[in-house]
């Protein structure tokens, strides 16, 4: 097996085990809390960062800058999708008066 | 060595926070706990030598903090004292947090300070490729292309959410005047034909 070199004095595998573990809690944020929208959000926001994590972490162990602008760009992508998911939980909250996503049922058939 | 620990703390850091934002019932309390999160991994980019997707990272993360609490204060009635006076309750945490940030700068600026006189912080990095150097290449290359995609995704969203948030009601709240006289009427017509059904 290929030896892991040591990124910022640590080894890669632990910057991947901690990208883990935070994915593994943003999915929990969302199975556990799927009534808010917010948390939902947010926790989607933290399954980003991992992977953000993840992208530098591989980046820096190859020497590649790609995953920097990489990352840059899932940071954007990732604030633009925050941006419209609040916007539209704030027309929802003025139509029904809560942000709770099982109360919106207009598009069930 | 305090590249490790700051590594090991912030790692710690992030985990616990996660945690308690997952778990944490008061949705505000679980939303004051996801930066600590977000400052944690910047830092860890920092470590990996990142200083510029840092720096990219904390800009963004005060520009929408910026914008929160500006929507915050207008949803309050463009108070901001009301704002203060409910994030008041949660004075302790947020001292508590205050605290932890302040450990966590403490950490990545003694890892930058050090890092000079000590040994690259990246040896994969010196392969030809200087920080210097990638910083200036992400403003120069082709890299730029995939820079300017997001950004123009980043504008129409929030465009797009300006948009959203400043319609007025919809047609489901607000109907038609004419529409409700209508079907007023049409309600009234049928009624009154099952009135005069029976007699008929």
């Amino acid at each position: 097996m290929q030896s892991i070199h040591a990124v910022g004095g640590v080894g890669l595998e632990a910057y991947l085990a901690l990208a883990a573990v935070l994915f593994v809690l943003g999915l929990l944020g969302i199975v556990a809390n799927r009534r808010s929208a917010i948390r939902t959000l947010l926790s989607l926001e933290l399954m980003l960062l991992s992977v953000n994590i993840n992208v530098v972490a591989f980046s820096a162990h190859h020497g590649d800058l790609v995953g920097w602008v990489f990352t840059l760009v899932i940071g954007l992508v990732a604030v633009a999708e925050c941006v419209i998911g609040f916007a539209i939980l704030v027309c929802i909250y003025r139509l029904h008066g809560t942000t709770d996503v099982t109360d919106v049922s207009m598009l069930k058939g | 060595m305090l590249t490790v620990i700051a590594f090991y703390t912030l790692a710690a850091v992030a985990i616990a926070s996660a945690v308690m934002f997952v778990i944490a019932r008061d949705l505000i309390l679980a939303a004051l706990w996801f930066p600590l999160v977000f400052y944690s991994i910047v830092g860890l980019n920092v470590l990996l030598g990142a200083e510029l997707l840092g720096v990219f990272m904390v800009f963004f993360s005060l520009i929408a903090a910026i914008g929160l609490f500006l929507l915050s204060v207008f949803a309050l009635g463009g108070d901001p004292s009301l704002f203060i006076a409910r994030l008041r309750v949660y004075d302790r945490q947020l001292r508590l947090m205050g605290g932890i940030l302040f450990v966590e700068v403490v950490l990545i600026l003694g890892h930058l300070f050090s890092r000079s006189d000590a040994v690259p912080v990246q040896p994969e990095l010196s392969h030809g490729v200087t920080d210097q150097a990638a910083d200036m290449s992400v403003f120069t290359g082709t890299q730029l292309i995939a820079l300017v995609g997001a950004v123009l995704v980043l504008m129409t969203a929030v465009i797009g959410a300006i948009s959203l948030t400043s319609r007025r009601r919809n047609a489901l709240q607000e109907p038609d005047f004419l529409d409700v006289l209508y079907k007023q009427g049409a309600g009234g017509a049928r009624a009154g034909a099952s009135r005069r059904e029976p007699r008929g």
